[in-house]
């Protein structure tokens, strides 16, 4: 049997088609825009041409992510915390915490050894320390999202961004470029907001047990990795594609 | 025939189109009678009712905030936010005077704010004791409602007599044993009424004339008493008890009710510490009145025994059958961002399936709320909730 699951972000929509017997037969990644009704469909198209397999093949369909409810041809909609501990513990039975940080939502969930929620929390209606701070900061800074993460990796000295509200920290971050500061060091310290705020969250929902690992698009930003790393004290898991593993799990959800 | 015993009766409609437009009532009531509001939870209004005004009970607006923000700051309490926004936006309105109670910080200063924005208005402070286990707060809670009973004859131009105080009580009690038994009602048969429309019920007798509201309850709880035995299938529904002080936006009874939660027990201002235990009406009045008052759960640690708050919690989730609790935190509400952490510890040990539902006034986007209480819910129902989920 063949499965699509996709999760539809609010700046990417993720369509992974899994195959019951072959595992995951191809996968597609879009951005969201303005219409998460065309990027969805855009997104299944696009999965299902790189799986080659034709849409009336595909037999059940899950959806997920914040626009999940506007997926009306799907057959089920399964909140992305359920779908991401899935597809984790698809990948990585081992893992028992989960840190997602996606476009506009942080998530930490605490998970058993068969991938099931035992405890989760998520930010408020603030994004920042999400996929959207580092956008704005990306942008405040002229460096392309892509090479943040790289670039944070040859900082020379530590500052600190004081605030992590995305728009208080963007004037730190003005103000640390009209001191000349390097932007290495400035992306390293927007990186290590990132990090504190996430590990905030993962107080809340007790202790934080390995295997930790990492999923969502932030999860490719290897600076933010480096930082959550060395304050959590363990080394994080990632899949090769982090953003995939929502739609991963709601994909294997069709079987249930 | 099952489809006929499935209508809602006028009179529930009617109580849903109160609480969903609840300050449009009082400017009717403000032709026959003076206005008073009191804050939640702690303001005696069988007092005020029995000086010949009409009490209402301030539950702040869901309407953009425009005044307030020069008033308070951005990150105060939104209850307390709103509840000043609402009193300034529509002062000329419906309001004649304020009794305020004083239980928190917040609403000490917003007490001296309220004072000195509105000079020309009828206003008391009620001062209740912070810490309700001590021997002395009976004598406290009932010696002030001997000072309001006076300062509210003053002000109404008449004496409040001991027999007009019983009609009161008696009055009221019947309003809280009607809501008592539709509750209960609710408890049995789940699928007669919604969360929101048992909520909507009571929350328009914080506006209403009372005896009109013991009316129309009256003829809910007629008609629910008539179905009940149609709409007793608990099945596919999961027993909520819901914990905090207000539940707004009231949109969240819907997501309550669309998951199908059904709230069995709760320790809210607006639901069972409004209509929990009558007052006796016989003895000295302030007495019973302090007596009533001090048999009220607490949702702060205000108690002597800082425990008592998680053991109550954990009663009433027992004692309940509570498959989870619902806590419904307001957004910079001192007292439950104090409480918060400890309980949510205390309940993660316990093994209580808990979620956490920060809400704000003025919120009207919920999708994000809408996907933490679904994947508490999807968690729930695989097992895998072992408490402390958010």
């Amino acid at each position: 049997m063949v499965a699509a699951g996709i999760d539809i972000g609010s700046l990417s929509t993720e369509t992974v088609i899994f195959d019951n017997e072959k595992g995951i037969r191809g996968y597609s990644i879009v951005l969201t825009g303005g219409s998460s009704r065309e990027a969805a469909q855009r997104s299944l198209q696009e999965a299902a041409a790189s799986a080659h397999v034709a849409r009336d093949q595909i037999e059940r369909i899950v959806s997920t992510g914040c626009g999940r409810e506007i997926a009306e041809f799907a057959d089920r909609k399964v909140t992305e915390i359920t779908c991401i501990a899935k597809g984790v513990n698809h990948l990585f039975p081992q893992s028992r915490t989960i840190i997602d940080i996606g476009g506009q939502d942080t998530k930490v969930i605490r998970v058993d050894e068969k991938g099931r929620v035992l405890e989760f929390d998520m930010n408020d209606k603030c994004a920042a320390g999400t996929g959207r701070f580092l956008e704005v900061m990306a942008r405040a800074l002229a460096v392309e999202l892509d090479e943040m993460g790289e670039r944070s990796l040859r900082h020379t000295h530590d500052l600190q961004i004081s605030s992590i509200c995305t728009v208080f920290a963007e004037s730190e971050v003005v103000s640390l470029v009209s001191e000349g500061q390097q932007v290495e060091d400035i992306l390293r310290a927007i990186h290590n907001a990132i990090a504190d705020r996430t590990l905030g969250l993962l107080e809340r929902i007790g202790e934080v047990a390995p295997l930790v690992v990492m999923t969502g698009g932030v999860a490719k930003n290897i600076g933010v990795v480096k930082c959550l790393e060395e304050k959590l004290g363990t080394p994080l898991t990632i899949y090769t594609e982090p953003q995939i593993v929502g739609a991963l799990g709601a994909a294997l959800l069709s079987f249930e | 025939m099952v489809e006929q015993r499935n209508i809602k009766p006028a009179a529930l409609t009617r109580l849903q189109e109160i609480a969903n437009d609840p300050y449009g009532c009082l400017a009717d009531l403000r032709k026959r009678k003076r206005i008073i509001g009191s804050t939640l939870a702690d303001v005696p209004e069988e007092l005020i009712h029995a000086a010949g005004l009409h009490p209402f009970l301030i539950l702040g607006t869901n309407n953009p905030i425009r005044h307030s923000a020069a008033l308070l700051p951005d990150n105060s309490c939104s209850l307390a936010r709103s509840n000043l926004e609402l009193v300034v936006g529509y002062q000329s309105a419906f309001f004649d005077g304020f009794v305020l109670s004083q239980v928190c910080d917040t609403t000490q200063h917003l007490g001296d704010i309220w004072k000195r924005k509105f000079p020309d208005h009828y206003f008391e402070n009620f001062l209740t004791p912070r810490q309700v286990a001590r021997p002395s707060a009976r004598a406290w809670y009932a010696e002030e409602c001997r000072r309001l009973r006076g300062a509210l004859e003053q002000y109404a131009g008449r004496a409040i007599t001991d027999a007009a105080l019983r009609e009161s009580f008696a009055l009221y009690n019947e309003n809280r044993a009607l809501l008592r038994r539709l509750y209960a009602i609710k408890r049995e048969a789940p699928a007669l009424m919604t969360n929101r429309e048992f909520f909507d019920a009571v929350k328009a007798g914080f506006f209403m004339d009372r005896g009109e509201h013991n009316e129309l309850v009256q003829a809910v709880v007629q008609w629910a008493e008539q179905t009940k035995d149609h709409q007793a299938s608990a099945n596919g529904y999961f027993r909520v008890i819901c914990v905090g002080i207000v539940v707004e936006p009231p949109a969240l009874y819907d997501m309550i009710d669309e998951v199908k939660g059904t709230i069995v027990a709760d320790n809210l201002c607006t639901a069972s510490r409004y209509i929990f235990y009558d007052v006796e009406t016989k003895g000295d009045p302030a007495e019973a009145l302090a007596d009533r008052h001090l048999r009220k759960p607490y949702f702060t640690p205000i108690n002597e025994d800082v425990r008592r708050i998680y053991a109550d919690l954990i009663s009433l989730c027992r004692d309940n059958n509570g498959e989870a609790i619902f806590y419904v935190h307001i957004k910079y509400c001192e007292s439950q961002d104090y409480d918060l952490p400890d309980i949510k510890a205390a309940m993660r040990t316990e093994g209580i399936p808990f979620l956490e539902l920060e809400t704000e006034y003025q919120t009207t986007h919920l999708a994000q709320l809408k996907t933490r209480l679904q994947a508490f819910c999807e968690s729930l129902f695989t097992k895998g909730a072992q408490g402390g989920v958010r």
